[in-house]
Order: C-alpha cells, then structure tokens, then sequence
C-alpha cells in the first residue's frame, strides 16, 4: 500500500470518528499499526494513529463512568431511569 | 454453588481433552482433520448402537448386554477409520515425509490422539447424579480413547493381535468397571471403579510410550 | 446509506486499491525474506515456465508415474490446508450461534419470531400431516424468496448494475448487523440482567454496524473483516432459529435441493452468475469480492469457471494440467496480485485488473454472490440466500499457498506468521507436482485456449450462505439437547470435509450445503429418537461405554 493511501484512509477513518465513532479511532489504530515502522510513511500517519487511539479511550472511559453511573443510580433516578433502561431488569 | 460445580466439573471432564486438543491437535491441519473424521465415525457407532437398544426393548436396562454390542462396535468402526485412513495413508504419509521433520511420519500415532475431543459429546449429558464421579470417570475415559486409539492402530499397522486384543479387552474391562458406580451391592463401587481404570489407563500408557519410543528409533 | 455515499466508497474503493497493490508487494516481499521456503515457492513461479521445456524429454514412464503420485500427495496435502483454514471459521460461527441461542433460550421474552410470511402457524396440537404441509408452505415460500433474490441479483449482475448490487448489499449488511444486533442485545442484556440504557446501547450499535460496514466494504485489517463476517453469518443464523421447528427443517431439505439446482443445473442462477461474471468481468463488483475472497483469505482469482466449462468433462488430472496452463503464463504476476489481495479482498480486483487478468473474476463472482446472496437474506427478507458453492482451485500451487497466507498475513502480522510457516511447510511438496504438471501440459494444447482464462487462485472458497445455514441447522440443534447439537456439529464439519474432497476429485463448483445438511439431518433425528435416550438410561446407571 502507498504511503498516501494510508494516510488517506487514516485521516478519513481519524475524521469519521468524530460521529461518536470511536470505534473507527480503533479502527484506525489496528489499521495502521502493522505498518507504522514504515520510512516512507508520512509522521502525520502516526500523528492520526496516536491521535485516534487517545481520544478512543477517552470516549471509552467517558461511556465507561456514564454506564457507571447509570447502573448505581437509575434507581434513584425514579421514571426517568425507567425510561432510559433498555430492558428493565427483573428482581432488581 | 451449582455453577461452580458445573465448571468445575466440565473442567475435570474435559480438560484434559481440551488440552490435548489445543496443544497439539489444533495446530496441525491433518490432525484437525482426523479429528473431524474420527469422532465422525465414533458417533456413528454409538449412533448404530443406541439404535440397536432403541430397538431391542427388553434389555434397555441390563448394561452388561448393551457394554457387549456397543464397545463392539465401537471397536469394529475404529476398524473402519483405520481402513479409511490407510487408503489414504500412502498420501498421507509421503506429504508428512516431505517436511524435514523426520518424525512427521509418527504422525498417525499422534493423529490418534484426536480422538480424544472426538469423544467429548459422548458423555456430555450432564445428568448425572454423582456428578463429580462422572466427570473423573468421563475424562479418564477420554484418555483411554486416545490410548486404545494409538495402540489399535499400531495393532492393525504391524498385524500385532496382541494389542488390538488388549484393546477390546482393555475396552470391555473398563465399561464394566463403570457398571460399579450404580452397583447397590458393592460398598464403595465408584472408587474400586476409578482406581480400576486409572490402572487400565496407566497400563495402555505404557504401551503406548513403548510403541512410540519404537517407532522413534525406528526413524532416527 | 445513500446512494451518494456508496458511490463515493466504492469509487474510493477501487482506486485506492488500484494504487495500493504494488506496495503491498514490496511489503510482502520483504515479510517474506526471512523465510527460506517462501522464498522458493515465489522464486519458483517466474522460473517455471523456461523450466519447462528441459523437463519433459527426461521423463520416463516410471518418473511421471512418480511426480503423479507426488502431484496426488501434494494435492491432498493443499486441500488438507485448505479444510484447516475453513474450518476455523466455520466452528466459530456454529459456536456463536449455539451461543445466542442457548442464551436466549433461557429465558428471554425477545426471541426472533416467526415473521409475518411464514403462512402456517404450527402447533403442538396439530397433526403430523398439517405439519408437514404446512411447514412446507412455510419453507416453500421463504425459498421462493431466496429464488427470487438470487435471479435479481444475477440479472443485476448481467446487466452490469453494479452499484445498485453494491448499494443494496450495503442495506442489507448494516440492517443485518444494526438489527440483528439490536435483537440480540435485548436478549443478552434480558438473560444476563444487565441494566442497559438507551445512550449507550444506541452508541454501541451504531459503533458496531459502522465499523462493520467500513471493514466489509472498504478497507481495513483483514481479521476484522473475518471477524465482522463470521458474526454476521451467526446473528443470520440467529435469525433464522426463529422459524418454528419443522419449517427449520423444511427449509433445509428445501435448500439441499435448490442448491443443488443452482449450482450443478446447466441453468442453475449461481452457474449462470459465475458465467457471466466471467464472460463481462471488469464488471464484477469490488464489494462480491470482498466479502468472499475475504472471507477465504483471498485466494487469488481463479479459474475455476473456465475449467468447468472448458474441461468439466475431463479427468480432473487434466484439469489440473489446465489449470496449470493458465496459471504458468500468468505466474509472473501472481505474486502482485494474490499479494494485494492480501488486506482486503477488494485489492485482489483492483490489481487483477490492472494486470489485465479479467478472468480471475470469474472465481470470484462465482463466490461473492453466494455470499452476498447470504448477506442479502437477511435485509430483504430475512430469509436467503445462498450459499452455496465452495470452489476450489489449486492451481499452481505455489501461488496459491504463497498468496493466500501472505495475505493473511498482511492483515495482522501474527496470523501471517502461521500463515507463512504453513505455506513453508508445503513448500517443497509443491515442487515435483508443478514439474510433472507442467509436464504434462505440453503435452496437451490446451494451453493456448486457456491462456487467457487465467487462474491462480488457489483457495478455497465458501459462501457465507453454507456458514449460515449450518449454523442454523446445528443452532436449531442446540435447542433440544447438548448431544445432538454435538452430534450435528460433527456431521456437519464432516459433511463440509467429504465436499471439500469431492471438490478435489472433481475439479470445480460443488454445492456446500447437501452433504453437510444431509449428515447434520439424519444424525439429528438419530439423535434425537434414539441417542438421547439411550444416553439418559447409561447416564443413570452411571455406566460409560
């Protein structure tokens, strides 16, 4: 694969991330990272690559402490946590 | 409670399979194969079997007459696979001798141990009283299968009658031994049971290492 | 998706790829320098064909008898390789699915329900003929469906609408997954009592159905896309274990018999398909590909069409040597090219079409639209597809067994490594088969007529279709008892064995389904009336046999 074509896609797949896509930062990051040694390949690849997998993470630790959250506090929440839950858990 | 006992006793029963099977079967392509076929053919017979106690209805309860006709055929379809298998070991064994590996060619030695998960689903209704007893006694099992296995085949390779005799012998003594467990007579009937076939077991082991440590020095 | 967006994706598909695939050489060449087999296997390719010419006037009877038998043993050895990378993904799939079965039958109020088309409702107070017909009505009206789709998309394809294919299959990947998955989803979190909000479950999906949509259609990392299709293929199955039991049933003997059909008939829509897609092939869409060659770590295009029809008559010795006809003009560029189909299967078009190997679509489409008519199933109607044929070629083996691993490889380096020992392993059993191939090709003028059908493919190639209907079948397995979904498991893998050995007698397009479905049938009833019984009484008593 072209240097140019790595870059392309990792830009595009750094890019769609943004869509509360974090999975493409992944994505991305398994994506480029068998050939990130590679000389001809442009820093800004890496550049996206560590970029991508940073804000991954983040998004994953953010919807870990939401979830978090939500499963020690719907309760307290009345309705609105009835409302958010998906499937309302029996016995609990 | 009861999930640990179930793990614990899937574990019991199976991992010894499981490890045979991820260590040394998994990564090779034929024997993953053999494998397929073999535990194929080992449900065929137990297939066969519960076809003839499904149909012979008066003796569905006396397991000594049942052992008789399914370690029978049991014994007889393992004679199938190995015909099958010789038909294609010609090929077999000069692909396993093209590698540099020289031990490549014992291979249908190893190739036996597939039996092993083969026979996995065989005891895998877990509905069993003594459940801990069953898994011992299923995994103990398991291992003997692979034992006959590699003993009956190097039986039928070198004509030698005294090893496949052992394996039907060995086979029918270790079936009957289980008939212990639900003995009502016999105080103890599972432990005599156990010890019975780890001894069976140990003394297949030997052969076994014996034929391979042959097989080995016959190559090298 | 839009129309707008597919374009913009495919275009970018093929251009990208276009560009992609001399890199990706280079790369492999140099994954591949420190392994001293490989090399020889590549090296080997160029130098055949000069070799050629010295080698036949030596030969004696006793010699080619010789390099026959080799070209047998190094045969099987190759189809041996082949079952062991099928199989893999194949055990996982049925695994998934007698997981979210198993799962959701404990318990869950969201099992997948009979849809609204199945006309007969059966139940258990009905009789035993009311069953039978109605369930066939059932399974008559969900493969009239598959038929249906199956001649929309070969029309579509002979009329050279690609994008309307590719954009379709798009729909129906990302509504399989989003779906699916939000069915599947209710029932883990129902049974597992996992307390799931709305936000996050939405996020999820939406991660996982984009992802997946990216790395079946675009590129990416090729483990993720074999791991995207297997679970695509088990969520279908999933599916469809929500037809009630004797339509389950129906539908596979059905199947069985359309299968058949489609693939064997002379007027069969998936024969029609890979003629076609071999007679117009620059027309044979990146994403069919994809999916297929993907899945099947890409083997390289093939023949295998050209070999039917050119020589399905013949003796598959003569086929081989056909084979190798085509391949020995080609070998040059079989490395380029099997090499860029390494990542994602869409390099494999790009590259072929720029080495002007058309013909290597042919295999190609023969596998992609089964798969894709699997994929479709699930979108439309939720019932169909196809599967149907596992294909394969071995042609020139050097190329394949050095293609097919590398690509993999390419993917995630690990797997590569495996890839790469397994294919050095083999290598020297390739070498006397070639030569006594190439030995008898001279003596057959074929050569020149194939020439430009090409081929190098070697792999084998499964439609998702055969993974989601075994599923199904050991899934609806797995809803009576452990022993009979072991049972059916079994019977199935070795169904899939016994086909994949018959495609090496036979040389070309088989249908996957029968055998395995047959076997994975009888052993079930067998099981089930006779087996579990039996098996409860010993269980009772304790007693092992």
């Amino acid at each position: 694969m072209k240097a140019e074509e790595i870059l392309a896609a990792s830009k595009k797949l750094f890019f769609g991330g943004f869509a509360l896509l974090p999975m493409l930062w992944l994505y991305n990051v398994l994506y480029v990272w068998p050939v990130r040694n590679r000389a001809d390949l442009s820093p800004q690849v890496r550049h996206y690559m560590l970029l991508s997998g940073i804000l991954s993470v983040v998004m994953f630790v953010v919807f870990s402490v939401w979830f978090g959250i939500f499963v020690n506090q719907r309760l307290n929440w009345g309705t609105t946590g009835d409302t958010l839950t998906v499937v309302l858990v029996k016995g609990v | 409670m009861t999930l640990t006992t179930f793990f614990g006793c899937a574990f019991t029963a199976y991992g010894p399979s499981l490890a045979i099977f991820f260590g040394s079967i998994a990564p090779n392509a034929q024997l993953v194969i053999l494998m397929v076929s073999s535990a194929f053919f080992w449900l065929i017979s137990v297939l066969l079997a519960s076809a003839i106690w499904y149909m012979a209805s008066d003796s569905r309860n006396t397991f000594p007459v049942t052992i008789i006709y399914t370690v029978l055929l049991q014994e007889l379809f393992r004679y199938f696979l190995y015909l099958l298998i010789n038909r294609a070991e010609s090929g077999l064994n000069m692909v396993a001798m093209h590698p540099k590996s020289k031990f490549n060619r014992s291979y249908i030695t190893q190739l036996v141990n597939s039996l092993g998960p083969g026979v996995i689903m065989c005891e895998s209704c877990k509905t069993v009283s003594l459940y801990f007893i069953s898994a011992i006694t299923t995994s103990i099992l398991i291992l003997h299968h692979c034992a006959w296995m590699m003993i009956s085949f190097t039986g039928f390779t070198n004509r030698s009658w005294l090893r496949i005799a052992w394996v039907v012998i060995t086979h029918y003594g270790a079936s009957y031994l289980t008939i212990l467990n639900s003995s009502p007579t016999i105080n103890y009937g599972c432990a005599y049971q156990i010890i019975g076939n780890v001894a069976l077991l140990i003394a297949s082991a030997i052969i076994v290492f014996a034929d391979m440590r042959h097989l080995h020095q016959k190559l090298s | 998706m839009g129309v707008p967006g597919d374009r913009y994706s495919t275009d970018m598909e093929m251009t990208n790829r276009a560009a992609t695939s001399p890199s990706r050489t280079g790369v492999a060449g140099e994954a591949l320098g420190d392994e001293g087999e490989n090399i020889r296997a590549t090296a080997n390719r160029p130098r055949r064909r000069p070799r050629e010419p010295r080698r036949r006037p030596r030969l004696t009877p006793e010699q080619r008898a010789a390099y026959e038998e080799a070209e047998r043993i190094a045969d099987m050895k190759f189809y041996m390789l082949q079952i062991y990378k099928i199989i893999k993904p194949v055990v996982v799939c049925i695994c998934l699915s007698i997981l979210w079965v198993k799962i959701s039958m404990a318990g869950s109020d969201y099992r997948p329900t009979q849809s609204s088309y199945t006309v007969y409702k059966e139940s258990p107070n009905s009789t035993a003929s009311q069953n039978f017909l109605g369930s066939l009505a059932n399974a008559g009206i969900i493969i009239g469906q598959i038929v249906i789709v199956t001649i929309i998309i070969v029309v579509l394809f002979k009329r050279g609408h690609i994008k309307v294919l590719i954009g379709f299959f798009m729909v129906v990947v990302a509504m399989l997954l989003g779906f699916m998955g939000y069915i599947l989803i209710l029932n883990l979190i129902q049974v597992l009592r996992i307390p799931l909000d709305y936000l996050t479950m939405a996020f999820a999906l939406w991660n996982f159905s984009v992802t997946g949509l990216i790395s079946v259609f675009w590129k990416g990392p090729m483990w993720v896309q074999q791991m995207y299709l297997t679970v695509m293929s088990s969520l279908m199955a999933f599916s469809l274990t929500g037809l009630a039991e004797w339509t389950t049933w129906m539908l596979l003997a059905l199947l069985v018999v359309w299968d058949l059909i489609a693939v064997l008939c002379p007027f069969g829509p998936l024969k029609i398909l890979v003629e076609s897609s071999r007679s117009q092939n620059q027309e044979v869409p990146a994403l069919l590909y994809t999916v297929n060659a993907v899945w099947f770590m890409a083997s390289p295009p093939d023949a295998i069409l050209n070999r039917e029809t050119l020589n399905s008559k013949e003796s598959s010795e003569s086929e081989n040597l056909t084979l190798n006809n085509d391949g020995s003009p080609r070998t040059n560029f079989h490395g380029g090219h099997s090499r860029a189909t390494g990542r994602d299967g869409g390099a494999s078009i790009s590259s072929s079409r720029n080495s002007g190997l058309d013909a290597s679509f042919s295999a190609h489409g023969g596998m992609s639209r089964t798969s894709s008519t699997m994929e479709l199933v699930p979108g439309a109607n939720g019932e169909t597809g196809n599967r149907d044929t596992i294909e394969l070629r071995e042609r020139a083996r050097s190329g394949d067994s050095g293609n097919s691993p590398r690509s993999r490889g390419e993917g995630s380096p690990l797997a590569g490594r495996v890839a790469r020992s397994t294919s050095g392993r083999q290598g020297p059993n390739r070498d006397p088969r070639r030569d006594s191939r190439e030995t008898d090709d001279d003596e057959e003028h074929r050569e020149s007529s194939d020439d430009d059908d090409d081929d190098d493919g070697g792999g084998l190639k499964l439609g998702l279709g055969d993974f989601v209907f075994y599923s199904v079948l050991v899934a609806r397995a797995a809803m009576f008892d452990w022993v009979t979904t072991m049972c059916c498991m079994v019977a199935v893998l070795t169904g899939m064995n016994a086909t994949i050995f018959l495609l090496a007698i036979y040389q070309k397009a088989l249908p996957a389904l029968p055998i395995s479905i047959c076997f994975g049938m009888l052993f079930y009833f067998a099981t089930r009336f006779a087996l579990v019984p039996f098996l409860a009484v010993l269980a009772r008593g304790q007693v092992f046999i």
